[in-house]
């Protein structure tokens, strides 16, 4: 959808940080922290009583890795069963997913099960899906182990780890470890320039004004 | 810093009656006279021994001092007979020389004392241990402090210590002082002037916290490090120039996604679609040409900059403002003019009889097949009437309104880019209720 236009705006050429643009979708059982996550990583936040989540949610997020800068479009869903039959328009086009669940509460590792199940047989075959074992600050009431599920994400060649939303444990960490898994080809997912790169290119008007002198 | 111990040898300036150290010859000899005046009867025959080590002692200062004070008085003898005549101005020589070489050999002095503070202060600040406790003896261990049983008055301000007014170290040199003459270092300053790369945490802190954690100095040392602080910041500011041009950079690292966006909005007008309307588009335009007038004062300024003109700089500053209009004018003001009102209108009719057609083509198609199917309607028209009887309950009308209220905020805040996402799901999620709809019907 973004087609690249930047190349006619910079006829010197210079090297430009490549911008790649996915869009990447959060499932799970209610009330599992998905939203949590998402608001930890989008704003730094996290509230205690987060309200439940109606529909879907729409975020943006752009992380720097060294050579590209990937730019998260969000789709974070309601968990509640009401709104199953949205989340297939939602995983259908991503290239990625985080599927959620509770370490304190074992149906919704169940439940995480499943999602991966469906989105290994619905969504794009080349989808990068990351399993996130949510409120490891929770450690004393834990439900499923840690071996557990690890074993279960080798399995299935999962990215895998357990995350904090309120103490921002491993939150960074997961969407950076999605953001090195993903390619990052042109055709890699709609990129496009039109994002910008935000880094300052040493040399660009040195470069502008030689040539036009 | 003339430290009282036994085991040291003592080197410098020494007064022999007090053993203060006293930097240089001359000094050494105002003090001598000045302070030792009664006992010098007692220690005339010393005085020889000292005249002798003196001659030794002098540093070169001196004794060029002493030279070209004898060379000029030679050329006043010369110039003497002059004097009857009608008088030009005298002749004049050039202290430089002299002034370099007494200020080169203080500047010395200096450098090398800040340089020995600043390695005390590094093993102090690197390895200093949380514990309180332990902090006292590991400032210790790096620094010596001096002992202080025989000094009854404070260095600094010359009153008597007492139980109020007890006895501090200098943690740079170890000496001794009151507290009201001591000074104090912030922990997270004295990292930066250690390792000037580190971040500089800005938090200030009050002085009662400062008085708890920071190191305690003399006024000496504080001084000597403080400068050394000085230089060090004057290195690493920016200059007026500099700001602009970084604010000059970054305005046009904000135009270039901005022009490209505006392009992609103005070819999906150009092509009938209805995912920007053409006031985003000229709120896009707008937001440009407010980029382009920031770039254009910012590279003025540049260029109205005071400089010697000639020099590399005054070319810089020429060559930036150039750069900068010619990127303007090219990149900025050369955008695609917008279609009109009408010409849009005439796109989209176009584009719909277009679709219409192809609907009537397949319908036909699917009447040939024998199937009647009135209701493939185009995506465009989800009917008003289907939305009011059952509304906020299917979850997918309930999405449609949560997108339709994300694409007014973003439009709001001119980020298009997802108002483009936003209305492609939109329509997504139309067709997804359109296809519902249908397969729902018997």
């Amino acid at each position: 959808m973004a087609t690249n236009r930047t190349g006619a705006q910079r006829p010197n050429g210079a090297p430009q940080t490549k911008v790649c643009q996915f869009k990447l979708v959060l499932l799970g059982e209610s009330a599992v922290g998905k939203s949590s996550l998402v608001l930890r990583f989008v704003k730094g936040q996290f509230h205690e009583y987060q309200e439940s989540t109606i529909g879907a949610a729409f975020l943006t997020q752009t992380v720097c890795l060294d050579d590209t800068t990937v730019k998260f479009e969000i789709w974070d869903t309601a968990g509640q069963e009401r709104y199953h039959s949205l989340a297939p328009m939602y995983y259908r086009g991503a290239q990625a997913a985080i599927v959620v669940y509770d370490i304190t509460n074992q149906d919704t590792f169940g439940r995480a099960k499943n999602w991966v199940k469906e989105l290994q047989r619905q969504a794009s075959p080349s989808i990068v899906i990351a399993l996130a074992g949510n409120k490891s600050d929770l450690a004393a009431k834990r439900m499923v182990e840690f071996e557990e599920a690890q074993a279960y994400a080798d399995e299935n060649g999962l990215l895998f780890m357990e995350t904090s939303a309120k103490t921002a444990m491993n939150v960074n960490d997961i969407f950076l470890a999605i953001a090195n898994k993903l390619p990052k080809s042109e055709s890699g997912g709609g990129a496009g320039g039109a994002g910008g790169a935000r880094r300052l290119q040493d040399g660009d008007t040195p470069r502008a004004s030689t040539c036009c002198k | 810093m003339a430290a009282a111990n036994e085991d040291e040898i003592l080197e410098g300036f020494l007064c022999p009656i007090c053993k203060a150290d006293l930097k240089s010859a001359s000094q050494l000899t105002s003090h001598f006279e000045s302070l030792h005046q009664e006992e010098q009867d007692v220690l005339k025959s010393l005085k020889d021994i000292f005249g002798k080590a003196k001659k030794i002692i002098l540093n070169n200062d001196d004794t060029d001092l002493k030279e070209a004070f004898d060379k000029a008085l030679k050329f006043n003898y010369q110039e003497e007979a002059y004097y009857s005549q009608e008088q030009v101005v005298g002749v004049s020589r050039s202290s430089m020389d002299y002034f370099k070489a007494v200020r080169s050999a203080r500047l010395e002095r200096y450098a090398t004392e800040t340089n020995k503070l600043l390695i005390r202060l590094d093993k102090l600040v690197c390895n200093m241990p949380t514990e309180p406790n332990q902090r006292k003896q590991f400032e210790q261990q790096i620094v010596p402090w001096l002992d202080g049983s025989s000094v009854k008055l404070c260095p600094n301000c010359a009153k008597a210590f007492n139980i109020t007014r007890r006895k501090h170290h200098c943690r740079l040199c170890g000496s001794i002082l009151c507290h009201d003459c001591s000074l104090f270092l912030d922990l997270n300053i004295a990292r930066a002037i250690v390792d000037p790369s580190a971040p500089i945490s800005t938090e200030e802190q009050d002085q009662e916290s400062l008085e708890k954690n920071g190191l305690r100095l003399c006024e000496h040392c504080y001084n000597l490090v403080e400068l050394r602080k000085q230089v060090q910041d004057s290195r690493n500011a920016k200059t007026v120039v500099m700001t602009a041009y970084e604010q000059m950079r970054s305005l046009m690292e904000q135009a270039r996604p901005a022009v490209a966006m505006y392009e992609k909005m103005c070819q999906s007008l150009f092509d009938g679609e209805t995912t920007y309307n053409l006031s985003d588009v000229n709120a896009m335009r707008g937001r440009i040409g407010k980029l382009a007038e920031g770039i254009d004062l910012l590279s003025k300024q540049i260029a109205a900059h005071p400089v010697t003109p000639g020099t590399r700089q005054a070319r810089l500053h020429s060559a930036i403002r150039q750069a900068a209009a010619h990127y303007i004018k090219e990149d900025l003001l050369s955008l695609r003019k917008l279609p009109t009102e009408a010409q849009i209108e005439d796109v989209r009719r176009q584009r719909y009889e277009r679709a219409e057609r192809q609907i009537q083509l397949e319908r036909r198609r699917l009447e040939a097949e024998g199937l009647r199917a009135n209701e493939t309607a185009s995506s465009s028209g989800v009917s008003v009437a289907e939305r009011v009887h059952d509304d906020d309950d299917d979850p997918l009308l309930e999405q449609m309104n949560i997108i339709r209220g994300y694409i007014k905020e973003a439009r709001k805040e001119l980020r298009f880019e997802e108002v483009a996402i936003l209305e492609a799901n939109l329509k997504e999620l139309k067709k997804e209720y359109q296809f519902q709809k249908l397969s729902n019907k018997p």
